[in-house]
């Protein structure tokens, strides 16, 4: 179970929310003390460097480094011995935005550039959608889906956002046609169906003498979905 | 071999730290002490029990100072700073996480600190022969003859270090059991409080005082009965027995 347990882990490589590093060391020792426990060579602390970026800072002491700049040795540290897969578990917990945009940029490359599995486990979606190529949505324990972003159901489906010069009016009109329609401030969101496309609105709302000042489609987002297939209201009703 | 990596890996965290600084720290004050205590009273007063060479009689003054004023509250700090870098930060679930069976860690952890206790005890000597060079300038009657008895002064040094292994096999299982600094340095000086009573309390009831293990180092400068040999040994023992607990423990439990 112990031989197991230390064949697993040898494949596997991990950083749990902020990176556990050594303050008075700088990078390059910090990856040095897991080189040394993984038996690796000198080079492979060049190539983890090199892979996140961080080669002209890594004689610096640690305890000097900004929050993206951990979080970026932590993926060096977790991506030494070249593991097969990746766990990453809120890695952009904490950090400024271009802290964030530093660890999307370099979590949505590593599967090319290392050919690493990343598995990516976190509850900001709109991150999540931004990195990931497949998802798994999880639910009281129990899988709610699993797939790409363009097989997640309701997906496709496009919100109609149009603002006119007398929304009250004008919604009152689209929901006499038929049409489902919510309001969002002073913009009217007319839920997608068969018969009214964008155009078909637009005609319709001129046609009516509105002037019109802003229509686009909106698709519906990772959260949204996320939202639709864990409310458990819609759950129990749809059963 | 996975030892000697952890090994290796484990000296490479000391780097820069309060815990490698103090192995030079913790003896040089003993040594500047006895500096101090000579220019302030003749050597001949700071004779604890008068042995003949004075090289011994400085060691002998020298080790006595260090076994019962620096080396316990040496032990406890050293064990705690060293386990309190991985129990900072979260380290553990990164070190945990490694293909690394956490025996070593435990071990490794463990020969640090002894290897931190004995280069202490080195310094201390090194601290002796400069003392020995410097205090006929401060009292220009004492003559450090020559040759240097090495056997007398390395075997009592010796022993002093080895009696220390059992209360160090105990405060590193504390210190790496509890997350706090300040239980792992609490115990370590409630033990040290009661090491001094009990060396005090040596000849009552029956003797037994003299074993608990922060007063065990005394038992050589101090009494050096027949049996230290033996003692020491068998306190080697025990320490074993206490760091195989120890060990077995941390195995075992879910370290966070």
């Amino acid at each position: 179970m112990a031989a197991e347990r230390i064949a697993l882990l040898r494949r596997i490589g991990s950083l749990v929310e902020s990176p556990s590093l050594y303050q008075h060391l700088t990078g390059r020792e910090n990856l040095e003390v897991h080189r040394r426990l993984l038996g690796l060579s000198k080079r492979a602390i060049d190539e983890a460097l090199e892979t996140v970026e961080l080669t002209p800072v890594a004689g610096r002491l640690v305890r000097n480094y900004s929050s993206g700049m951990k979080q970026r040795l932590g993926l060096a540290q977790a991506l030494l011995g070249n593991p097969e897969l990746l766990l990453l578990d809120e890695p952009t917990n904490g950090l400024d935005p271009a802290g964030i945009h530093e660890v999307r940029t370099l979590v949505r490359d590593l599967p090319k550039r290392c050919g690493v599995t990343v598995f990516l486990s976190s509850h900001l979606l709109s991150e999540v959608e931004q990195t990931a190529t497949h998802f798994a949505i999880i639910s009281q324990g129990k899988l709610k889906f699993e797939g790409t972003l363009d097989e997640l159901p309701m997906r496709s489906e496009q919100t109609i956002v149009v603002e006119v010069d007398q929304p009250s009016r004008a919604q009152a009109l689209l929901s006499g046609i038929g049409c489902t329609v919510t309001r969002e401030g002073d913009r009217i969101l007319i839920a997608p169906d068969d018969q009214n496309g964008s155009a078909e609105i637009n005609s319709i709302l001129v046609q009516a003498g509105f002037s019109v000042s802003h229509l686009s489609t909106r698709r519906m987002t990772l959260e949204d979905v996320f939202l639709e297939l864990t409310d458990d209201t819609l759950t129990h009703a749809a059963r | 071999m996975t030892l000697l990596r952890t090994l290796h890996a484990e000296t490479l965290k000391m780097k820069r730290t309060i815990a490698l600084k103090m192995v030079l720290l913790a003896p040089a004050v003993i040594v500047l002490m006895i500096l101090f205590m000579a220019s302030q009273a003749p050597f001949s007063t700071l004779h604890l029990r008068g042995p003949k060479n004075e090289w011994t009689a400085l060691d002998h003054l020298s080790l006595t100072l260090w076994a019962v004023l620096m080396m316990p509250l040496y032990i406890t700090l050293e064990t705690a700073l060293v386990a309190g870098l991985d129990h900072s930060e979260n380290q553990w679930k990164s070190l945990l996480a490694r293909p690394v069976p956490r025996w070593t860690v435990y071990v490794a952890k463990l020969i640090v600190l002894m290897a931190m206790t004995a280069a202490s005890a080195v310094v201390l000597l090194c601290g002796v022969l400069m003392d020995g060079a410097i205090l006929p300038r401060i009292q220009p009657e004492l003559v450090f003859g020559f040759p240097v008895p090495w056997a007398a002064i390395l075997r009592e040094s010796a022993q002093v270090t080895g009696f220390a292994f059992l209360a160090l096999a105990i405060q590193h299982w504390v210190s790496l059991r509890w997350r706090s600094f300040s239980v792992a340095v609490g115990t370590g000086i409630v033990a040290m409080v009661v090491g001094y009573f009990a060396v005090m309390a040596t000849h009552q009831y029956g003797g037994w005082p003299q074993y608990f293990p922060w007063a065990l180092p005394m038992l050589v400068l101090a009494q050096r009965p027949q049996n230290v040999e033996a003692v020491l040994w068998i306190s080697s023992a025990a320490g074993l027995a206490v760091a195989a607990a120890g060990c077995w423990e941390f195995c075992r439990r879910q370290v966070t």
